[in-house]
């Protein structure tokens, strides 16, 4: 239980931008949304606007 | 077998552990297997792609032109297949299973879902090899639609994909469980936050693995009528591009590893080397535009920002580790008291222990040679005179051969002791390993480029074109650069086998072995992170700084380089 608490303590004094590193789960998201956006989403629309060869 | 098991604090897990004599660090015994299947598993990939490599080296060498044509191409895709993903894509998971369990102190949930992922990889694998021998698959690796290959080749790969999600998947819940059960204190240790880098950055690759293969297979099933080759090309590339990109992570991720065994390194900021890691989470998926360069149907705004300004801030991550490594080891190895002149540190270097010198060489080959002509053939004008030549496997044989391939060669040397619990055999052997292959796909690499810029193709048996209507303009050097490329891979290769050798020789003997350090042919190194005295002016990286000048001035020349070449040409169509 004490080194419990010790742990706890020691969570709260983490600098803010650590805290923000720490965030694993947030930068999956972003990492996920970025590039689906850029890449898949973007490219299939240009692929969309070009017109197709009429034979 | 002296198995000193103890079970976990936690009765109700039921997961079992051993204490590490060499480092004191738990080693959960079901991880522990599953790291020691899959590593073996990526070592036969790795054989099996050595053999096709030599086969298709041996043809590309002019003199000899070893394979007929078909043989040719099915030894291309079945190397391709092997080596980039079988190999490559079995050792990482080996990586992330340490990294979960071992370096957190903590236990692998569901170890039952790890040996459902092995067995749908194997599988994968074996029916990829099995049907691309049969001749019934003869695309290449990235199979690219209208090129169609069997049922089974798709359906392969997306077991094979699956199987490499679901690894990924209990990486990460892993890691949160650990977190719950506390098994560590603070953030994850800098090696971990790499290996999650590289873990995000395969679920979206085998995401899109998964988006590619499974219409491919409704394709050649002949269930879907037609599949648009842009379309493919687009959707295989956030597959085939990202790869390399958890390759990159995890390779990093072992530069780390490496040098904090081998030298005792510790980061000298770790902010600063997390952000090198956010940056490619953010940014580097964008590459994935640069090999669609040559595309049509594709906006030029689409392809520049992407391949430029985006990808730049992750290229800027890599030249950020790129310092961080390097001065990490000389700050280690200044306060050892090797503080003469500029390279003083490196001079007294453990050179012959394995993991430094494969570090060390992984490192100057990935950056010297695989980024400065990845960065210059990912320029879209630069790209024209570049695409589809043997430029381009020149490059990634500089990055994912001689960078990672090379570096988890050096890493397999500790785990063998570490985790397969064996002594390392044929010391000598392995000492000496690094550099022969170093040395071998240097000159692979060279003979390529050079090649290619004399116009050689990639992916061609004819490269001179004899019965094509118009007359091929390839110059009579290519032979020379070609057989420098040959003469490259021979050693390469011999530097493979000596790898192999040395793997199996330690993991087949019957000798349970209990470490005391963690190096294998010097002596036990500090590995106690130490606070950095920014006051003492002897230990600063000054050597580093200078050889991260050298490599700015070689990068530059080379890259303006390749503009004075482009402008050189001729561009009238005759
Ligand atoms: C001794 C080591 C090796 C040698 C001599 C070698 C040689 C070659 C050669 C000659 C090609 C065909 C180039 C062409 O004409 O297009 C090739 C392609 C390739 N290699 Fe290697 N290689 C080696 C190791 C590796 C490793 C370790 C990897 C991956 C980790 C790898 C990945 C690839 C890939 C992805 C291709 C392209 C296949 C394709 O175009 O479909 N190689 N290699
Ligand atoms: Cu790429």
């Amino acid at each position: 239980m004490e080194a419990d608490r010790d742990h706890r303590d020691e969570d709260e004094r983490l600098p803010p931008g650590q805290v923000l590193f720490d965030e694993i789960f947030l930068f999956f998201m972003l990492s996920l949304v970025i590039s689906f956006i850029l890449y898949n989403v973007w490219g299939l629309l240009d692929l969309l606007r070009t017109p197709a060869l009429v034979p | 077998m002296a198995v000193i098991a103890v079970p976990w604090d936690d009765k109700q897990t039921g997961a079992v552990h051993r204490i590490c004599t060499a480092t004191g660090l738990r080693v959960d015994l079901a991880a522990q297997r599953l790291i020691i299947a899959n590593a073996v598993a990526a070592v036969v990939f790795l054989a099996i792609g050595g053999l096709f490599a030599l086969l298709i080296a041996l043809t590309r060498w002019q003199t000899i032109h070893l394979l007929p044509a078909i043989w040719f191409y099915r030894s291309i895709t079945a190397h391709g297949f092997d080596m980039l993903v079988a190999w490559i894509v079995f050792f990482e998971v080996a990586g992330l299973y340490f990294g979960s369990t071992v370096l957190l102190n903590a236990r692998l949930v569901k170890p039952r879902l790890g040996w459902i992922a092995f067995a749908l990889m194997l599988l994968g694998a074996l029916m990829v090899n099995g049907i691309v021998l049969a001749g019934k698959a003869d695309v290449m690796f990235t199979a690219y639609v209208p090129l169609k290959a069997h049922p089974l080749f798709y359906l392969g790969l997306v077991l094979f994909a699956v199987g490499a999600l679901i690894a990924v998947g209990l990486f990460f819940a892993t890691i949160v469980i650990a977190k719950v059960e506390r098994r560590y204190q603070g953030s994850l240790p800098l090696v971990v936050y790499g290996l999650v880098t590289a873990g995000v950055l395969a679920t979206y690759t085998l995401i899109s693995g998964a988006l590619t293969f499974v219409p491919a297979l409704f394709w050649s099933l002949g269930w879907q009528a037609s599949f648009d080759p842009g379309y493919y090309r687009n959707l295989f590339w956030s597959f085939g591009h990202p790869a390399q990109q958890v390759n990159l992570a995890a390779m990093v991720a072992i530069w780390y590893s490496l040098a904090a065994i081998t030298t005792g390194a510790s980061p000298l900021n770790e902010k600063f080397s997390r952000l090198a890691f956010i940056l490619y989470l953010l940014f580097i998926n964008l590459g994935s535009v640069h090999h669609l360069l040559v595309d049509p149907g594709l906006s030029f705004t689409y392809k520049a920002l992407n391949t430029s300004y985006a990808m730049y801030l992750a290229v800027l991550g890599s030249l950020m580790h790129a310092f961080s490594i390097p001065a990490a080891i000389e700050v280690s190895l200044r306060r050892r008291g090797y503080t003469q002149g500029l390279l003083g540190w490196l001079r007294k270097a453990p050179w012959r222990e394995p993991g430094f010198s494969a570090l060390v060489i992984s490192m100057f080959l990935f950056g010297w040679m695989g980024g400065v002509t990845g960065v210059t053939i990912g320029t879209e004008q630069l790209n024209m005179a570049i695409h589809n030549t043997l430029r381009v496997p020149g490059h990634f044989h500089a990055t994912v051969v001689s960078g990672t391939t090379l570096a988890f060669m050096g890493m397999t040397y500790y785990l063998i002791p570490l985790i397969f619990r064996r002594e390392l055999r044929l010391k000598r052997l392995a000492s000496w390993q690094p550099y022969v292959f170093g040395a071998g796909m240097s000159l692979v690499t060279i003979g390529m480029i050079a090649s290619g810029i004399q116009g050689v193709s990639r992916r061609h048996w004819d490269i001179t074109f004899t019965q094509a209507v118009f007359p091929a303009s390839i110059p009579g050097t290519v032979q020379l650069t070609l057989a420098i490329f040959a003469i490259g891979a021979l050693i390469a290769i011999a530097g493979g086998m000596m790898y192999i050798a040395v793997v199996l020789s330690s993991i087949l003997s019957r000798r349970v072995h209990e470490p005391k350090a963690a190096t294998l042919v010097i002596g036990p190194v500090d590995m106690t992170p130490h606070e950095h005295d920014e006051e003492d002016k002897r230990l600063q990286p000054k050597g580093t700084f200078v050889l991260v000048l050298a490599f700015l001035l070689f990068f530059a020349t080379y890259y303006f380089a390749n503009w004075w070449l482009l402008g050189n040409q001729s561009w009238i169509v005759r």
